[in-house]
C-alpha cells in the first residue's frame, strides 16, 4: 500500500504523453506490489491464523477495486451513485448463472462475460441516470439499484430468489484449503485492473472527466461531448463492479440478492470517502479500513454497525471531507510566500497533523478496546504489580498512560522540528514507528493498528519530502513568531 | 360486463387510490422540503418510519388508544426533525448539494439503526382502531373500511390543507417566495432560519403522519424507512421535484399504476413505475409537472 502511494505522487508529476509505460513509476510500484504481496500466503502460512488473514486480504483486495472503480464515477466524474452494487449483483449473478446452467460454460469465459455483463448494465441504466446531474442522478441510480436488487430477490425461476444460487461449480485449483491460489488469483486480477484504471484516469479521457466534474457547461462549450464522457465512464465502473462481483461470487461458491443490497453501495462509498475521493488509491485505503474495522465490530456487535458506518460517515464530512489520503497529501501552497515561511508553514501544518494521528489512535484504540472486552475497565485480576506487562493492565490506565507518556514525547518532538532540528525528524521516525510496535505488542485491535500504520505512512511521507529534506539540510532558523508575523501584514 | 366494470376496475381504481393517498402523505412532506431548503432529504424515510414505531409504542404501552397516537407520534417526530435540521443542517446549507445529501443519507444509518437497538428486529404490527376493522360496502364491492374512512380522507385533507397553505395564507406566501429567491426574502426582513426550521418541522410533520396513518396497515420493521423512500423518490421525480401538484399527481399515478399492474402481470407490479419513470425522464427531464431546470440541476 505505502509503495504504490509514495510511488503515486511522483507519478502525477512525471506522468506525460510521450513517455512510454514502460518509464511509467506508478507501473512499476504496481510490479513491485503484485511480487511482494503475491508471496504472502507463503510468508505467513506458519502464523496462527493464517487462513483468516488471507481470506481477509482476498476480500480487501476485491473491494479495493470494486471501490476504485466507484470512485473513477464519483472522484474523477462528480457523480455520486447510490446503486454501485446493482453492478456488483449483475457482475455476480452473470458469472454465476452462465456457470451454474450451462454445463459446457468454460471458467475463464465465465469470469470475462462479467465485466461484459456489468458495462451492458450501465449503458442502458446509465441511458437514463446521466440525463440528470447531482441529486437526480443519485436518485435513479438508487432507483434502478434497488429494481436490480428487486429482479434478484423476487424472480425465483431465473435467479433462485432469496435462496440465492449456491453450488456453483469452480475449478479445482480454488478450492485448496489454504485458499491461496485464490488469494493469487485475485491479487493478479485486481492489480491489473486497478492498473488499467490508473492508466484511464490519468488518459486523455480521465482528463476530460475530472474537467466536466469541474464545470459541466465550460467543458459543453469547448466542444466535449458531456453525455457521452459521462456514460463511457458509467460503463467503465460498472464493468470493474461487475468484476468484482464475479470475484466476489466465485470467492463464495454463492451469489445471494444480498450482493446488490443498497448497503453495499453504501460500503463502497464510505472507502472512497474515507480514503479520499480526490486521490487514486485513496479508496484502497478506505476498503482496507473499512474491511478491518468491519471485522472489529461485527465480530462483537453485528447490530450497530450501520450506526457506525453513519456515525463515521458524519465525522469525514465534518472533520476529513478530503478522507484519510487527502488528509495526507493536502499541502497549503502559496506561490507567494518565501522559503522560510512555506517551510514554516509545512511544520506547523505536519506538527498538527500529526496530534490529530496520535489522539485518534489513541482514541480509536480505546473504543475498540470498550466494545471488545467491555468488563476490563480497569486493571485486570492478573495484573500482579508488573509494571512493564502493559498487555494485563485495564483499558483505562493503559490509555491514559500512553496519552500521558505520548503527549509529552510529542510536545518535546514537535518543538524541535519547528526549529529543524534534523535529530527530531529522525526522533519522529522512530516515534511513530515505536507506538507502532506498541500496538502490535498490545494485540490492538485492527483498526487502530492500521491508523497507527498510517501514522507512520504520514511521517514517512512528509519527512521525506523533497521540500522538508531541504528544510533540514539548510537548517532554516524560523520560529513560530516569524509566521504570525507574516500573516498579520 | 359490467360485473367487471364494478368488480374490478373500479375495485382496483379506489385500491390505487389508497396506494396514492399512502404515499402522497410521505411524499409531500419530502417534496416541500426540497422545494424551500433545496436539501434531498434522505432521513425522509426514517421520519416516516419512526412515525409508525411512535403510534406503536403509544398505542401498545402508553395508552391504548389510537387517535390521540395519531396526532403524538408526528409531533414526536417534530421534535426529532427540528433537532436534525438545528444540529446537522444548520451549518452545511451552503454547501454542495451532494455534501448535503450524504449527510442526510448519514443519518439514515443513524436512525435506521436506533430503531434495531430500541424496538428490536423482528416485525411489529398495531391493530386497528375500534370500529374501523370490518369492511365496507361500495357500489356493491368490498372496501377496508380503515383505508376509506381513514387513509383516503387523511390523504385528501393533505393536498387541501397544503393547498391553502401555501396559496392562501400569509405563511404560506413566504415559503412560497422562498423557493423563488432566498436571499431576497431574507433582504425583506424574513427570519430565514426560522423559516426554514419551521418548513423542515412540517415537513417532518407530514413524514411522521403518513408513518402513523400507514401503521396498522402494515407490519413495522427496521428497513422500512428504505423500502419507502425508494417510491418517494419515484413519485417526486415523477411529478417533479419541489412541486406540490406534482407531487399528488406522481402519487396518483403511482398507486393506480401499482393497483392494475398487480391484476395484469403480478410478478412485475413494481417494474412498471420504473418504465413510466424511465419514459418520463427521457421526454420530460424536470418531471411532469417540474418547471424547466437550468444548468442541469
Amino acid at each position: 500500500m505505502a509503495t504504490s502511494q509514495d510511488s503515486s505522487q511522483d507519478g502525477a508529476g512525471a506522468m506525460s504523453q510521450t513517455q512510454g509505460a514502460l518509464r511509467d513509476p506508478v507501473l512499476w510500484g504496481f510490479l513491485v506490489a503484485l511480487v511482494l504481496l503475491f508471496w504472502t500466503p507463503e510468508l505467513i502460512i506458519y502464523m496462527e491464523w493464517a487462513d483468516f488473514w488471507i481470506i481477509f486480504l482476498t476480500e480487501a483486495f476485491i473491494w479495493s477495486l470494486f471501490a476504485v472503480a466507484f470512485n473513477l464515477l464519483m472522484g474523477y466524474g462528480g457523480l455520486i451513485s447510490f446503486g454501485q452494487a446493482a453492478y456488483l449483483g449483475i457482475g455476480g449473478y452473470t458469472a454465476g448463472l452462465l456457470l451454474k446452467y450451462l454445463v459446457w460454460m468454460n471458467f475463464y469465459v465465465a469470469l470475462v462475460a462479467a465485466p461484459v455483463g456489468g458495462a451492458i448494465a450501465a449503458l442502458v441504466i446509465g441511458y437514463f441516470c446521466i440525463r440528470r446531474t447531482h441529486i437526480y442522478f443519485a436518485i435513479l441510480t438508487l432507483a434502478f439499484g434497488h429494481i436490480v436488487y428487486l429482479i434478484a430477490f423476487k424472480w425465483y425461476d431465473f435467479t433462485g430468489g432469496d435462496n440465492g444460487l449456491i453450488g456453483i461449480p469452480v475449478p479445482e485449483w480454488i478450492k485448496d484449503p489454504t485458499f491461496a491460489n485464490y488469494y493469487k488469483f485475485v491479487l493478479v486480477i485486481c492489480l491489473v485492473s486497478i492498473y488499467l484504471l490508473w492508466r484511464i484516469v490519468n488518459s486523455p479521457f480521465g482528463k476530460t472527466l475530472t474537467a466536466i466534474r469541474e464545470n459541466e457547461v465550460r467543458a459543453d462549450f469547448v466542444g466535449i461531448d458531456v453525455q457521452r464522457h459521462k456514460l463511457y465512464a458509467f460503463m467503465i465502473a460498472g464493468a470493474f463492479s461487475g468484476l468484482a462481483g464475479a470475484l466476489i461470487m466465485i470467492n463464495e461458491r454463492s451469489v445471494y440478492p444480498d450482493l446488490a443490497h443498497w448497503t453495499q453501495s453504501t460500503q463502497v462509498l464510505l472507502m472512497s470517502l474515507l480514503g479520499g475521493v480526490y486521490t487514486f488509491f485513496g479508496p484502497v485505503v478506505g476498503a482496507f479500513l473499512l474491511l478491518t474495522m468491519d471485522a472489529d465490530i461485527t465480530q462483537n456487535y453485528p447490530e450497530i454497525w450501520q450506526l457506525f458506518l453513519g456515525g463515521t460517515l458524519v465525522l469525514i464530512l465534518f472533520a476529513l471531507p478530503g478522507g484519510i489520503v487527502g488528509f495526507i497529501q493536502e499541502r497549503d501552497e502559496n506561490a507567494a510566500d518565501d522559503m522560510a515561511v512555506r517551510m514554516a508553514k509545512l511544520m506547523a501544518q505536519f506538527s498538527r497533523k500529526s496530534w490529530y494521528f496520535f489522539l485518534g489512535a489513541v482514541g480509536f484504540t480505546l473504543f475498540f478496546s470498550i466494545l471488545q472486552a467491555p468488563d476490563s475497565w480497569w486493571i485486570s485480576e492478573d495484573w500482579d504489580f508488573e509494571l512493564l506487562s502493559l498487555i494485563t493492565w485495564g483499558m483505562l490506565p493503559r490509555s491514559i498512560l500512553q496519552l500521558v507518556v505520548g503527549v509529552a514525547i510529542m510536545w518535546w518532538l514537535l518543538r524541535g522540528i519547528r526549529s529543524y532540528q534534523p535529530l527530531h525528524r529522525w526522533l519522529l521516525l522512530a516515534f511513530s514507528v515505536l507506538s507502532l510496535f506498541l500496538h502490535v505488542y498490545l494485540e490492538t485491535p485492527l483498526s487502530g493498528l492500521l491508523l497507527v500504520f498510517l501514522w507512520v505512512v504520514y511521517s514517512f511521507y512528509c519527512l521525506f519530502e523533497a521540500d522538508t529534506r531541504q528544510a533540514f539540510s539548510q537548517g532554516v532558523e524560523v520560529t513560530a513568531k516569524d509566521v504570525a508575523g507574516e500573516a498579520a501584514e | 360486463m359490467a360485473d367487471f366494470f364494478t368488480n374490478v376496475l373500479f375495485v382496483q381504481l379506489i385500491n390505487g387510490l389508497f396506494i396514492a393517498a399512502g404515499i402522497y402523505l410521505v411524499a409531500s412532506g419530502l417534496s416541500l422540503v426540497f422545494g424551500v431548503l433545496g436539501i434531498l432529504n434522505f432521513a425522509h424515510g426514517s421520519f416516516y418510519m419512526y412515525g409508525a414505531f411512535f403510534v406503536f409504542t403509544y398505542v401498545g404501552f402508553t395508552v391504548g388508544d389510537f387517535w390521540p397516537a395519531l396526532i403524538i407520534a408526528p409531533l414526536a417526530v417534530v421534535v426529532l426533525g427540528v433537532v436534525m435540521e438545528v444540529v446537522f443542517l444548520r451549518p452545511i446549507y451552503k454547501s454542495d448539494p451532494l455534501y448535503q445529501l450524504l449527510l442526510t443519507y448519514a443519518l439514515v444509518l443513524i436512525f435506521g439503526d436506533l430503531v434495531k437497538i430500541i424496538y428490536g428486529a423482528e416485525n411489529l404490527s398495531v391493530s386497528r382502531p375500534e370500529g374501523f376493522e370490518s369492511t365496507v360496502t361500495v357500489l356493491g364491492s368490498q372496501f377496508p373500511s380503515y383505508q376509506m374512512f381513514v387513509l383516503l380522507p387523511a390523504g385528501f385533507l393533505t393536498v387541501l390543507g397544503l393547498y391553502l397553505f401555501l396559496n392562501r395564507t400569509n405563511i404560506g406566501r413566504t415559503v412560497r417566495a422562498a423557493t423563488q429567491d432566498r436571499e431576497m426574502i431574507g433582504a425583506l426582513g424574513v427570519n430565514v432560519r426560522l423559516l426554514y426550521t419551521g418548513v423542515f418541522a412540517v415537513g417532518a410533520f407530514l413524514g411522521g403522519l403518513g408513518g402513523a396513518v400507514l401503521a396498522p396497515m402494515g407490519a413495522l420493521y427496521p428497513g422500512m424507512d428504505f423500502d419507502v423512500i425508494i417510491e418517494v423518490f419515484l413519485v417526486v421525480v415523477l411529478g417533479g421535484l419541489g412541486s406540490m401538484a406534482g407531487t399528488a399527481l406522481g402519487a396518483i399515478i403511482y398507486g393506480e399504476l401499482k393497483s392494475f399492474g398487480i391484476l395484469w402481470v403480478p410478478e412485475l407490479e413494481s417494474v412498471f413505475i420504473y418504465v413510466l419513470m424511465a419514459v418520463v425522464l427521457v421526454a420530460r427531464p424536470q418531471g411532469l409537472l417540474g418547471k424547466k431546470v437550468e444548468g442541469g440541476h
